[in-house]
């Protein structure tokens, strides 16, 4: 179990989904343009509960922000379908397996309330995940 | 170890809702002095990931406490917090909020905005939640077989 794969196994969806937004992943270029998707990653938190101490779970959380310009006329509409559109992405119950890593989503994507960063309008799409090695 | 009969069964309750009691709010407890401010903005200009982004303390002073339920407590700063933790009980419901008048810029620090990246302390602490409680029970089963 790799950071690279797990890193690799949830930007897959996002990278397949073709949804015709700019992404920003991390420590590319410094997009910023709207609409656009920025994607960041929490600490995870790394545990071993077997007497071997060969079975590492890494538990995250994938955060992807939908940021798109403030609109008078649409309020938070774009924004709200833009993280629903990230949001389905990444359903409760998708098991994701690379070579060495299976990385599973326990439950739904958490969209947060938008907030506004001077002219544009920012939605957070959580996603908790649970890396383990196969 | 202590055998319960069907005799004393109100005292193997009254046990196991204690041990219950002690897992959550040592668990709450845990997690509140787990989260760290980060280096002074100040002095060294860095934002570490999961920690509270350190300037004039506002934004970590700024944290709201609120214990629901029949033993309802709220107050603000980081002395409440650790109160209204180690003051919950099984099944309590308990929110801990940054921001307000104090921080009008937390969501920012937090989630990230005006071209920073956000540190997402609350982030980082919810993937430690299994750790905690984790940890909470180990402490509870020394209690106990101690």
């Amino acid at each position: 179990m790799t950071r690279t794969e797990i890193v690799a196994l949830l930007s897959g969806p996002l990278e397949a989904a073709g949804l015709g937004v700019p992404v920003a992943w991390p420590n590319v270029g410094s997009d910023s343009s709207s609409p656009r998707i920025d994607v960041d990653w929490s600490d995870p938190d790394r545990s071993d509960i077997t007497v071997a101490l060969d079975a590492p779970m890494e538990r995250g959380r994938l955060i992807l922000t939908a940021v798109v310009g403030e609109s008078e006329d649409d309020g938070d509409a774009n924004g709200n379908a833009l993280a629903d559109a990230l949001a389905a992405l990444y359903p409760a119950g998708l098991r994701l397996m690379g070579s060495e890593t299976l990385v599973t989503l326990n439950q739904p994507a958490i969209i947060r309330a938008g907030y506004r960063d001077g002219p544009e309008w920012r939605v957070g799409v959580v996603i908790p995940y649970l890396a383990t090695p196969l | 170890m202590t055998a319960y009969t069907l005799a004393t069964l109100p005292a193997f309750a009254l046990k196991v809702r204690k041990i219950a009691d002690a897992v959550v709010s040592q668990a709450a407890v845990n997690i509140l002095v787990g989260i760290k401010t980060g280096p002074s903005l100040a002095r060294e200009g860095r934002r570490e990931p999961g920690t509270i982004p350190l300037d004039n303390a506002g934004l970590r002073n700024s944290l709201q406490s609120t214990l629901y339920g029949s033993s309802a407590l709220t107050g603000r700063g980081e002395d409440a917090a650790i109160l209204v933790a180690q003051s919950m009980t099984a099944g309590d419901v308990a929110r801990f909020a940054w921001g307000g008048p104090l921080a009008l810029y937390a969501r920012i620090q937090h989630s990230g905005g005006r071209g920073i990246q956000g540190t997402f302390w609350i982030d980082v602490a919810a993937n430690r939640w299994p750790a905690a409680v984790a940890g909470a029970v180990a402490k509870a089963k020394a209690e106990i077989t101690g």
